[in-house]
């Protein structure tokens, strides 16, 4: 399941073996995103860097709608 | 109007100052051609000085060399330093230039470890062998040494790292 937000940078998507993936494809913003759930939330997450993408994985617990709220008050504190 | 002259100078002690420094520079100039001109000499190549210690063992090359070509080879290589050592360690490095402005650097160690340097701080990542783990998968290093605020995901670079980023291009 792919779930495109109006902001490209962010791709979320989930699979059956992994759970919730965020990607951003901007290795800046990534960094920014990772302060951010680590700093000021408590989210825990493991990363993967990819040539033009950084993956955040929250595993099968993880839900789409929760990870679109994570990406709203990110990009409202930025 | 001669500088070397001193005819610029209406103060007679600062024109005998500038003499005695144009006397000094030329005596310098002197020694470096007879350094430049003597024999040749061994030049240890500090292969991976900067970036080594992040990769593997440090891995330096003793050539004898004429002095004027030891003296430029020694120079090019501290530029070409950062990716030499990374090919030889058999890791890769990604460099990519902050929203500040500055460069960081994101090094890939054989083992799979990461290591990302900006000049705020410094972040590092091992791999997740847990067997359910998407491949490439990466948890985050926890420093005793950590910035405050951090979490504890966080530290400040060290000089040899600060001097990573100088060298990277």
């Amino acid at each position: 399941m792919l779930n495109s937000l109006m902001d490209t940078r962010f791709e979320i998507s989930e699979t059956k073996e992994h759970g919730a993936i965020l990607r951003i494809n901007d290795a800046e913003l990534a960094d920014e995103f990772d302060d951010f759930i680590n700093e000021d939330c408590y989210v825990f997450t493991e990363l993967k860097f990819e040539t033009d993408c950084v993956c955040f994985y929250f595993g099968q617990a993880g839900c789409i709608e929760k990870i679109r709220d994570l990406i709203e008050r990110f990009v409202n504190k930025s | 109007m001669s500088v070397m002259g001193g005819g610029k100078f209406a103060n007679g002690a600062k024109s005998a100052a500038f003499g005695y420094l144009v006397g000094s520079a030329i005596g310098v100039y002197g020694e470096y051609q007879e350094y430049m001109q003597g024999p040749p000499i061994e030049v240890e190549i500090p292969l991976s000085n900067n970036i080594g210690p992040l990769l593997g063992p440090a891995i330096t090359a003793t050539v004898t060399v004429a002095r004027a070509f030891g003296t430029f080879a020694v120079g090019k290589l501290a530029q070409w330093r950062a990716s030499l050592t990374v090919a030889k360690s058999g890791g890769n490095a990604v460099v990519r230039t902050t929203r500040a402005g500055d460069k960081a650097i994101r090094t890939t160690r054989p083992d799979g470890s990461i290591i990302d340097i900006t000049p705020q701080r410094v972040k590092a990542f091992v791999p997740n062998t847990h067997p359910k783990a998407p491949s490439g998968a990466l948890n985050r290093v926890k420093f005793d040494n950590a910035i405050p605020g951090s979490k504890g995901f966080k530290r400040l670079p060290t000089q040899q790292e600060l001097d990573i980023l100088k060298n990277v291009k």
